[in-house]
């Protein structure tokens, strides 16, 4: 079966994983730390070896010229200069044997000179081999098509999986142009040229996108990359392509949302009656029960609402453990909208005859946050601190700015505090405080790390300080935006 | 359009929830409900009733909410008949998908049986304001 994406055409029966590459992986031993090998022994060796022959030539030199032939050597000179004719001296004799044996070292050191070149070049010409070698076998190992192309969009590499996944070979591709093996590519898909252009001028693209692979209109998803690659000098000289398909991993996607649909729908259906049936009698019919009925009911229904919090907190840690939190932040006044949550959780706390004051340091302050997950976060900061709060009791909502700047959403609580040894643990999931303060005070447990994930995606952070007996407050972090200079950007 | 919400056709195919609502319903509004158990039935019972609303569940047998609401759309009563869809299948994603299709809202199950009544006399101000 053919499939065809954006341009291109590829074999269904060759997207699976490259099994063929993979059972043909050939190891290569790592360069660093290994132990001395021949190759390394060549340049001292030839150096060694050269001038031992230098030095034999030097020798041989003196042991082929006779004593007197020194003195007529020297004679001779001497004779051609002009000069009178001297006895042989034991000073000229001993000069005689300095140059021989100069000679002999310049001839060593020209010897060792010639091999050392000789045998630099052939261990250049062999760490060029062994590199050729690596990057051979890397194209043909790599499990991803990837493929890189001169600025004129001509092949100059391609991986093995990239040939298998277009039904190309090497032979075919390699000098050429990718509009002259796709040339449906400038007419059909002008979007692809539009993007190896953007690539060729320095920019990186990736993207997940649903593609047709097949004749009858089969879909499927095609992850993909184009990067500039620069030269040594920095210029640039072309685009490498990447391309996955991912059609296996989005169905398995699909399969497991639909399975977590099909989870929470079936939850949350008899939650809906037990919930529903519990509200109603405790609004409408508690008067009529006795005390130990009213106790039972009640306990009822707070563990129904927990439960009903739980199924909500699995659903939002599925989605954030997925990279799935939907986060639409944009640029919020930070005293509206905090004052908004508290109104909120007001009635709440008014349940828990726990009251809430909020303070404001600040007359007005922006920051890129989503407002409902925002919402999200700071009520599970102020329901926590409700829940742990004295009847009658006060917890303060603050917004202040601290030493760097940065906008802080105080809610601090005079609870029971939080041991030393337990902070830290705090924010994992299925904790709070002590065994016993979870079935008193309900909640699943997943509250505050929630909290933390989804300020963790506004680029801010949760703080905690704590003391045993005396209290906690649990902050938000976030960097504050110039909404000036934002504005003034936005305008232009 | 009116300016009180009265009369909802609501359709519901769990009985438990079904019974809530309604009790719901009657104990904290002053509404008219009629209830189906199914798609079918309420489309067959829509030109009789004329609601103001329409209050559907979506996971429903042989005709969903979405279904339902599809030819909703395609009845002369039903082209501008707000709905509102009532559903435990409310990830994001859903209730986007929803709204989409022309619903003016969505209540997610389970749902306070004392604010009910409210909620909808809430969306019923909003979608004669829009």
């Amino acid at each position: 079966m053919v499939y065809e994406f954006g341009s291109m055409l590829i074999e269904k029966a060759r997207l699976g994983p490259a099994s063929s590459a993979s059972a043909k992986l050939n190891r290569h031993k790592g360069t660093s730390g290994r132990s001395i090998t021949k190759r390394d022994l060549r340049v001292p060796a030839a150096i060694f070896f050269s001038t031992l022959a230098g030095f034999a030539l030097a020798a041989t030199l003196m042991a082929l010229q006779p004593q007197g032939d020194v003195t007529h050597f020297n004679e001779r000179w001497q004779l051609k200069l002009g000069q009178e004719v001297s006895a042989p001296s034991a000073s000229l004799l001993a000069n005689d044997t300095v140059q021989m044996i100069s000679i002999g070292l310049f001839a060593a050191l020209t010897l060792a000179f010639i091999a050392y070149l000789a045998t630099w070049k052939s261990r250049e010409a062999s760490a060029q081999a062994e590199t050729d070698d690596h990057l051979r076998h890397f194209m043909k190992s790599t499990p991803i098509a990837v493929a890189m192309f001169d600025i004129n969009m001509r092949y100059i590499k391609a991986s093995d999986r990239w040939f298998q996944d277009y039904d190309l070979t090497e032979a075919d591709v390699i000098g050429k142009s990718h509009y002259e093996i796709f040339p449906e590519v400038p007419v059909k898909h002008p979007k692809w040229l539009e993007m190896h252009w953007q690539a060729i001028n320095g920019s990186s693209i990736q993207s997940e996108e649903p593609i047709v692979i097949s004749a009858d209109g089969e879909r499927g998803w095609l992850r993909y990359e184009l990067h500039p690659w620069c030269d040594d000098d920095g210029k640039l000289g072309g685009v490498i392509m990447l391309t996955e398909n991912i059609t296996a991993r989005k169905s398995a996607e699909k399969l497991k949302d639909e399975f977590i649909s099909n989870v929470n729908h079936e939850l949350r259906t008899p939650l809906t009656s037990i919930h529903g049936a519990l509200s109603l009698l405790k609004a409408k019919a508690s008067g009529n029960l006795d005390a130990q009925a009213r106790r039972l009911l009640d306990i009822s229904y707070e563990n129904c609402i927990r439960l009903t919090e739980l199924v909500n907190d699995f659903l939002d840690m599925e989605k954030i453990a997925a990279g799935e939190i939907r986060v639409d932040a944009k640029p919020e006044e930070m005293n509206k909208l905090v004052k908004d949550v508290v109104e909120l959780n007001r009635p709440f706390a008014t349940t828990n005859d726990v009251d809430l004051e909020f303070h404001s340091e600040i007359d007005e302050i922006y920051c890129d946050v989503d407002a409902n997950r925002f919402n999200q976060a700071l009520t599970n900061l102020i329901s926590n601190a409700v829940k742990f709060t004295m009847r009658f009791d006060t917890v303060e909502i603050r917004l202040h700015q601290n030493q760097s700047d940065q906008l802080m959403i105080s809610v601090i609580d005079n609870g029971p505090g939080i041991d030393e040894a337990f902070k830290e643990k705090i924010f994992e999931k299925f904790t709070q405080g002590d065994g016993s303060s979870t079935k008193a005070n309900g909640g699943s447990g997943l509250g505050l790390n929630i909290t933390r994930s989804i300020v963790s995606a506004f680029n801010g952070e949760v703080t905690i300080e704590t003391e045993l007996n005396s209290g906690s407050t649990f902050s938000i972090v976030l960097p504050v935006l110039d909404h000036e200079h934002e504005e003034e950007r936005r305008v232009a | 359009m009116n300016d009180i919400l009265q009369t909802i056709l609501y359709v519901e195919d769990d009985e438990s929830i079904a019974e809530i609502t309604l009790l719901s319903l009657k104990e904290f509004g002053n509404f008219q409900v009629y209830h189906f158990y199914s798609g079918r039935e309420a489309l067959e019972a829509l030109p009789l009733v004329k609601p103001q609303l329409v209050l559907l569940d979506v996971m429903m047998p042989f005709m969903d909410g979405i279904e339902t609401l599809k030819f909703i759309r395609q009845m002369p009563e039903g082209e501008n008949l707000p709905v509102i869809f009532m559903t435990a299948r409310a990830q994001t994603h859903e209730q986007q998908r929803y709204l989409d299709l022309g619903a003016e809202a969505v209540i997610v199950k389970p749902f306070d049986p004392l604010s009910l009544s409210d909620q909808l006399n809430d969306m019923w101000d909003e979608i004669r304001a829009a």
